[in-house]
């Protein structure tokens, strides 16, 4: 298991995964990216991998609260509640302004709290100086 | 409604009366037998004297007649005593009969009798005592007054008993028609009483019925209103992600595609984004006026108006100072409410007068404070009436505007100028009327094109 450069989108919106796919697209940084759709694919990926190939951790993880099956804030609980995932930083990226949802989050360990800005422009920007961020200017435990 | 309040109150009266005119004539009965029974007696009474008086008349003759026969006194015995008690009876029956004329003149004439009687008895015994002897014609004589005395106090007899017979004859004539209205009275009541009930009955059951309806509408409206709230709120809430999306891709194409776009395409995409902006703010306003609305989750708490309008102009400083408006405030109470949204009425209604001042003309606020009844409020109901109300007026110099438009101002998203002229969705004065409806409080406005407007909002002071 090694920590790879490779960033999960969990978004079950089609229209906002093209959204940050072409943001991130924008941010030329070198860095894989993989779409989920739902808390339970996400949870399959962190624990099963992709297709019986190698199992890796994503360097961060950007997880919507609302989405079918199992939604963001139960995944990151589960997420959380793992020792083995603990430490993969995960920003909440939602269109959820409530407070109850920003208490919760960060009560339960998220490590951002992000509100999907209304224009392009600033989506990515956010993206870029997350990625920038956590990709390059952190350092994360050793897996 | 109105009728059978009428019908209950017309049979009560009619059994008031009908209850009346049984004691009426139960009276009646009680007072006619009354008087009987005193008559009887009265009769009895001098029935019983007069015979005492015949009695002791003749007690005094055959003493006499014994003395005239023995010459022994002993005879003359009962002559003193029945001589007192004849008189005595006789006075008596002066008494008695003094209502009477007919009795009286009969008994002035037996009494003149009586004391003839009398003295031509002591005339005759004296004569005896003197040894003479009486003559025939005296004795007859004695004899005749007897008899005529006698005659008299039988007709005296016979007057009082007439009397009583006519009485008797009276009474039951009146009593024997009494038992009949008692009857009839009672049953008259009887049926009153059943109309009366009919009709209370009647008025209860519709009363009773028209609660429940009540009860019912309420329900549905309390069920509905929460219904258009939760579906206000739902609408703007989803209206919001579509939206953004139309505002992200418009950007995006605006960003990425713009050398491609011929002029006419960045202008199309321009006004897109800007009318997708506008409704951005369309959207969070119904969201505001939702939030503010559904006071159900707020608390109701004490609050001090004169704290919460100088954190207001606090709020507006920037504005006053741009502007250079002159506010006055005068001492405002403290109010029972929901501070949040009183916070939201003074803001919208003090940076309405300042949006809306005279161009030229430095902005006057004032904010006034009186306490009034109800009763002088107007366009309330009556229901109100005595209720004291906090009145506070927002008084400014601004364009003012046609009072034909007193009431549409209030309604949401109605505007009375272009866009272009003031910023605004017509929001603003739709949360002020619903804050104070929220605080069954009033709002009312009045004014005139370019003479001010004044804000009256009127606060129970009692209750929230």
């Amino acid at each position: 298991m090694n920590r790879r450069r490779t960033i999960l989108i969990a978004d079950d919106d089609e229209d906002d995964r093209f959204l940050v796919k072409s943001a991130l697209e924008d941010c030329q940084i070198t860095c894989s990216v993989k779409y989920v759709e739902n808390g339970v694919e996400v949870i399959n990926y962190l624990e099963n991998g992709e297709g019986g190939t190698e199992i890796h951790k994503p360097s961060l993880i950007l997880l919507d609260l609302n989405m079918p099956k199992k939604d963001g804030r139960e995944a990151l609980r589960e997420i959380k509640n793992n020792p083995e995932l603990r430490s993969i930083p995960v920003i909440i990226l939602t269109t959820s302004k409530a407070t109850e949802d920003v208490n919760l989050c960060y009560g339960l360990g998220a490590n951002g709290y992000i509100v999907k800005p209304n224009s392009f422009s600033e989506l990515a920007n956010t993206l870029k100086i997350l990625t920038k961020f956590w990709l390059d200017v952190v350092t994360l435990p050793p897996l | 409604m109105q009728q059978t309040s009428k019908y209950i109150k017309l049979s009560f009266l009619g059994f008031a009366l009908l209850l009346l005119g049984l004691s009426w004539v139960s009276f009646q009965q009680v007072y006619v037998n009354q008087t009987n029974t005193n008559a009887v007696e009265h009769t009895q009474k001098v029935l019983l004297i007069s015979e005492e008086f015949i009695s002791n008349m003749k007690d005094i003759e055959t003493g006499q007649r014994g003395f005239l026969l023995t010459k022994n006194r002993v005879f003359l015995e009962p002559l003193n005593t029945g001589q007192k008690d004849a008189l005595a009876n006789l006075d008596s029956l002066d008494v008695l009969v003094k209502d009477n004329a007919v009795q009286k003149r009969c008994l002035v004439k037996i009494k003149e009798l009586s004391i003839n009687k009398i003295k031509a008895l002591t005339d005759n015994i004296s004569l005896i005592e003197k040894g003479k002897t009486i003559d025939m014609s005296t004795l007859e004589y004695g004899k005749k007054t007897m008899d005529s005395l006698r005659t008299r106090v039988i007709t005296f007899q016979k007057n009082e008993r007439d009397l009583l017979s006519i009485r008797t004859n009276s009474k039951n004539y009146g009593l024997s028609l009494m038992p009949i209205y008692q009857v009839l009275l009672s049953f008259a009541s009887l049926v009153l009483l059943g109309i009366s009930y009919y009709f209370v009955n009647t008025e209860l059951k519709r009363r009773f019925l028209t609660e429940k309806t009540l009860e019912k509408k309420v329900e549905e409206l309390n069920r509905s209103n929460a219904e258009l709230e939760q579906f206000a709120y739902v609408a703007s809430h989803d209206l919001q992600e579509p939206l953004r999306k139309i505002r992200a891709f418009s950007d995006k194409l605006q960003l990425k595609q713009k050398e491609l776009l011929t002029n006419d395409g960045q202008e199309t995409l321009s006004k897109i984004a800007s009318s997708a902006a506008r409704m951005q703010t369309l959207i969070d306003d119904l969201l505001n006026f939702s939030r503010m609305v559904n006071h159900k989750s707020q608390q109701i708490e004490e609050v001090s108006l004169n704290v919460l309008v100088n954190d207001v102009l606090e709020e507006l400083s920037v504005e006053i100072h741009q502007k250079n408006a002159n506010i006055e405030v005068e001492n405002l109470p403290y109010l029972k409410g929901y501070g949040f949204q009183i916070r939201q009425l003074f803001l919208n209604l003090i940076s309405n007068s300042l949006k809306y001042a005279l161009q030229g003309v430095k902005p006057e606020i004032s904010i006034k404070y009186s306490e009034v009844n109800a009763k002088h409020i107007p366009n309330i109901a009556q229901s109100k009436d005595n209720i004291l109300f906090h009145k506070i007026s927002i008084i400014d110099n601004g364009i003012g505007f046609e009072s034909q438009y007193v009431e549409k101002i209030f309604i949401i998203f109605q505007r009375l100028h272009n866009r272009g002229e003031f910023q605004g969705n017509g929001i603003g004065l739709a949360i002020c009327k619903r804050v104070m409806a929220n605080h069954h409080g009033f709002i009312f406005a009045k004014s005139k094109p370019y003479e001010g407007a004044t804000f009256d909002i009127y606060f129970p002071a009692t209750t929230t």
